[in-house]
Parts: C-alpha cells; sequence; structure tokens
C-alpha cells in the first residue's frame, strides 16, 4: 500500500496507572523521509515506537504503518518493518550470523538470504562468525541495523541509534541512514540529541511530556521566522533606526550583532528587504559590515518551545 | 528495497519448521545446557552400568550380571528420576531464554504471531530432549541385554515399554518447565519452583496419601511398566497426565500472548 505517510496515529494514548506516557498523538511520517522523533529524556518517545510496534497496547487511538492498520493487520505491516527498540539485544553465546538466522526465521523466508548482505552492509561480515558476547556497543549496534534490514524495510523505526556510538561511528551512522533513505525507505529515529535530528532528518515531531507539540519539515519548524543578522559600526543607533523601518516587527542586539525578524506577510522577499535595510542604514550615514539571513537552529526552536510549554506549564 | 520477493508465501509449515530449526538452535549452542544435559541423561546410564560391571567382576558370588531386566528398571529409575532435572533446565531455557536476553521483543517485532513464537518452543525444546533420551535408552537397553549373563533379558516389548515410559516422564517434565517458565519469565524462579515441587513437595504429598488423584507422580506411577499399584484407575492417571500437560501450556501460552515485550 503506496500512501503519503508511511506511520499515521490519530489520538494514540498509552496511560500506565495515573502517568501518561503517550497523550493523544497525531503524528504524520512522510513517506520516503527521515523523520526525528524528537524530545528530551522521559518525553515518551520509546513507548511511542513500543505502541507502533506492538510491543505493549494503546490505552485509546489509532495506528496506521504502511497503510495498514494496526494492531488488526499488525502482522502484514511488520513484515516490511525493521526496528532497533533501546539497546539491542543478543543471545550473546550465538554468532552475530546466528543471532540473524534466529530472527530470519521469524520472517519471511527470503529475509535468510539477506544476512549475508545486511553484515557486509554494517561492516561486520568478518566478525559474524564470532559470538556476540565479544562484540563492542559499537557492533552490536551497527549488528541490530543488520536485523533490522533483514526484513527489507519500507520503514526503519531506530530508538535512541547513536547510544554507545563513537564520533566516527555516529558519522558512519548518520550516511548510512541517508543511504537508506536515499534508496527509498522511510527512517523514523528518536532521540533526544538535537543536533543528531539536525543533521540526520528532513523532517521532525517534537515531543514533550507525552505530547507532540509541533511537527513538520526541518525548514518549516526552523524557518517560520524571517530574520537577518546585521553588523554595523553604532549598535544602539542602528537598533534604533531598525525598529521603525516597516519592514521589521522587531529588533534585538545580540553578541552577533542586531537580530532582525521581519514582518510576516511581506510583500518583498527576505533577499530583498535585507537590500533595502542595509541601502537605509548607510543612507542614515551607519557602516554596515555584515547582513545575512539568520537562521534559527533546531535547538533554538526546541529550547523556544520547550520553554514556552514550561512557562505555561 | 526488492520487490519480488513479496510474491512467495512459504507455506504455515514451513515458516513454523523454521521457527523450530532456530529453537533448536538456540539450545544446542548453549554449551552449559548441553553439558548438562549430558551429564544428566546419558552419563548416568554409562556409570551405572560400568559400575555394575565392575561390581559383578569384583565378587560375582554377591553381585549378579550388570545386565538384565531388574538391572534394566534401576537404570531406567534413575534416568527418570535424574531426566527430569535436565528436562526441567532444558525447559525453562526454552521458554525464558528469549526473554531473559532480551531478544523476545526482536522477535516479536517481526510480526509472527506470540502464539507461534511459543508454539514452535515445544518441539524444538523436545528435538533437544529427545535424542539425548534415545542415546540414554539405548545404552540401557544395549547393556540390559548384551550383558544379562544368567539374568532374564529383557524383550523388546518391555524395553518399548520402558522407553515409552521414560520418554513420557521426561517430556511431560520439559512441558511443565516451559509452561510455567512461559508463565513466571523467569528461568530462576522457574527453575526453583519446579525443582522444590518435584524434589520436595510433591514427595511430602505423596507420603500423606490424601492428594494422590492430582499428583502427576502418581499417575506416572500407575502406568508405570513395572505395574505398581496406585491408588488411582488408569482413565484417572490418564486425565491428570493430559491435565498437567495443558493447564501449564495454556498459562504459557496466554502469558506469551498477552505480555508487553
Amino acid at each position: 500500500m503506496n500512501t503519503a505517510h508511511v506511520v499515521e496515529t490519530s489520538g494514540l494514548t498509552k496511560r500506565f496507572g495515573e502517568r501518561v506516557a503517550v497523550d493523544n498523538v497525531d503524528l504524520r511520517v512522510p513517506r520516503g523521509s527521515a523523520f526525528g522523533y524528537l524530545g528530551p529524556n522521559g518525553a515518551g518517545k520509546t513507548t511511542l515506537i513500543r505502541l507502533l510496534l506492538g510491543l505493549t497496547r494503546a490505552t485509546a487511538g489509532t495506528m496506521r504503518l504502511a497503510g495498514r492498520p494496526v494492531p488488526s493487520e499488525r502482522a502484514a505491516a511488520l513484515a516490511r518493518i525493521g526496528a532497533i527498540v533501546e539497546e539491542p539485544r543478543f543471545h550473546r553465546y550465538l554468532t552475530g550470523r546466528e543471532n540473524l538466522a534466529v530472527i530470519a526465521a521469524a520472517r519471511e523466508r527470503e529475509a535468510h538470504g539477506r544476512i549475508a548482505g545486511a553484515l557486509e552492509r554494517v561492516g561486520l561480515a568478518e566478525r559474524s562468525d564470532e559470538r556476540v558476547s565479544t562484540y563492542s556497543l559499537g557492533m552490536r549496534q551497527r549488528l541490530g541495523v543488520a536485523r533490522a534490514l533483514l526484513a527489507d524495510p519500507e520503514l526503519l523505526i531506530l530508538d535512541e541509534p547513536t547510544n554507545g556510538l563513537d564520533p566516527a561511528g555516529i558519522h558512519e551512522f548518520r550516511g548510512m541512514i541517508r543511504g537508506l533513505v536515499a534508496e527509498g525507505r522511510t527512517v523514523l529515529l528518536s532521540s533526544h540529541l538535537l543536533d543528531e535530528v539536525e543533521k540526520i532528518c528532513d523532517a521532525v515531531a517534537i515531543v514533550d511530556h507525552g505530547r507532540v507539540v509541533m511537527q513538520g519539515s526541518l525548514a518549516e519548524l526552523k524557518g517560520d521566522k524571517q530574520a537577518i543578522l546585521i553588523g554595523s559600526s553604532d549598535g544602539v543607533r542602528s537598533q534604533a533606526l531598525l525598529v521603525a523601518h516597516p519592514a521589521v516587527r522587531s529588533a534585538a542586539r545580540t553578541p552577533e550583532g542586531i537580530r532582525v525578524t521581519l514582518r510576516p506577510g511581506l510583500a518583498m522577499t527576505a533577499e530583498v528587504a535585507a537590500a533595502d535595510i542595509n541601502r537605509f542604514l548607510v543612507e542614515a550615514g551607519l557602516a554596515v559590515h555584515r547582513v545575512e539571513p539568520a537562521r534559527a537552529s533546531l535547538e533554538e526552536r526546541f529550547l523556544e518551545i520547550t520553554s514556552r510549554l514550561g512557562v505555561a506549564a | 528495497m526488492s520487490t519480488d520477493s513479496r510474491a512467495s508465501s512459504p507455506t504455515r509449515s514451513q515458516q513454523f519448521r523454521r521457527l523450530v530449526a532456530a529453537e533448536l538452535l538456540k539450545l544446542r549452542r548453549r554449551r552449559p545446557l548441553v553439558a548438562a544435559s549430558l551429564a544428566l541423561i546419558v552419563a548416568p546410564m554409562v556409570v551405572s552400568f560400568v559400575v555394575l560391571v565392575a561390581l559383578h567382576a569384583a565378587n560375582p558370588g554377591k553381585y549378579g550380571p550388570a545386565g538384565g531386566i531388574d538391572n534394566l528398571r534401576g537404570a531406567l529409575h534413575l534416568l527418570s528420576q535424574i531426566g527430569v532435572v535436565a528436562a526441567v533446565l532444558i525447559g525453562v531455557t526454552a521458554g525464558a531464554g528469549d526473554l531473559a536476553a532480551g531478544v523476545f521483543r526482536e522477535l516479536v517485532i517481526t510480526g509472527r504471531p506470540r502464539l507461534s513464537l511459543f508454539a514452535a518452543r515445544i518441539p524444538g525444546g523436545l528435538a533437544f530432549l529427545l535424542p539425548l533420551l534415545a542415546l540414554a535408552l539405548a545404552i540401557a537397553a544395549t547393556a540390559s541385554v548384551t550383558l544379562s549373563g544368567s539374568a532374564q533379558k529383557p524383550g523388546a516389548a518391555l524395553l518399548l515399554h520402558y522407553a515409552a515410559w521414560v520418554a513420557l516422564v521426561t517430556a511431560l517434565a520439559f512441558l511443565l518447565a516451559l509452561g510455567v517458565s512461559s508463565l513466571l519469565d523467569s528461568r530462576a524462579t522457574s527453575i526453583g519452583v519446579l525443582l522444590g515441587w518435584q524434589l520436595a513437595v510433591a514427595p511430602l504429598l505423596l507420603q500423606t496419601g490424601k492428594l494422590d488423584p492430582l499428583l502427576l507422580g502418581v499417575a506416572l506411577k500407575r502406568i508405570e511398566p513395572s505395574g505398581q499399584s496406585t491408588s488411582i484407575s488408569l482413565s484417572t492417571a490418564i486425565v491428570l497426565i493430559v491435565a498437567w500437560t495443558i493447564v501449564p501450556l495454556a498459562a504459557g501460552a496466554w502469558r506469551t500472548h498477552t505480555r508487553d515485550a
């Protein structure tokens, strides 16, 4: 089934007694993207993944995976889904290859034929006949990815996948994720690492206290406010002039310069507005040495959202 | 992503056979379990007959031939007692091994029905247990016939009867352990409960004689080849054996089906 969204949830809720771990979540994961499920530790990321995979039952709400309703068509939906939930676990007395064989036996017949390719892809082919008890955490993470690939997955669900990886491993992992997305697969990864999500993902949902507080493409999340960073010979005077400019909504002095937020719905593009502001300041006798778009990082946006929630709470 | 593979749909029996093979792989690659099983199932038969041969050789007047029906009966009684311990170890490993290793959730993620995962443990475990048992029985049968000397040789019918009885006793212990460990989710607790029952509680209850219609041991004695008299009828014994098989397995299956993975 080829729907626009490979994961769709509506009103998904999971309660543990009085505690609500997943709170009325409506999630849409676009097909063929790397999607980040971003939130602080304890925000309910793993619980949501466990719900999607049928590891625990939802208290309320509906889910569709790969276009199929879950749990009613769970087996068919999961046949094309690979996942790592928390730290990947294995029978440590079995070799890497034998562990994959055990899981392949539970999947379709062709899964067994994918073992060698999956091991090769994650760089474990040479160590695959050694017991998993001799593997490092990073190697077990990679073996977990290999196990997920046995499904020839259209959706990969990875829970905090870079935990325990060294910087080189993280770099390699990012490349692997982008490679999988380039093949047309969808990757849903949960993380509390903003930088990680920003570097890997195309779209993001920000979750806090079990609720999705915002979701959309990375560009949408970061750039819904157009802003320009300006450096001039006189910051105080520049700021006073800028707040009077018709294209400017606000002007704030920061260590990097004056951060100018443009009015929403301007008739001109941000580039034209920047040129106009530059001319405006120069004609006022100020020397302008910096005019550049100020892109909010995901971290700034995340902190903005979560601090707002904190105030609201 | 490949698309060609999706058209193929192996039969359920083929899928189930692969699951069973995986269960067997998990058991036979556990070296401590293999060693314990050999020590508890095969080794006692070898040691028993070696000792009997040595005793007979040292003092033929006092000790009769190592083979014969009586020594067969004694060896198989020993096997039924010690083999049960091995069957319990195999059963709890098959029942709770995936959960203990954290691999159960990885199996659930494949979408394979949980009851299918549970069911595969039964033939998988028996495929590990029964060949060892067959080896032990073959040793006992061969020794009891070839070393019988002047003693009465066991006939084929008796040998088969004993083989079936010992296989039933140990297989039941395996199934009981599998069900209980799947229910309790813990190997250590299950071993404690089962061995405590087998070695302490059941013998005490047997002494009282008041709970005979409920005790598996009494039912198994009823169908033992030696034909010991018991307080229950054959039909009661069969019902009791079936109940002791089905109830723990059903409880384990239910827990496997409903638990958070």
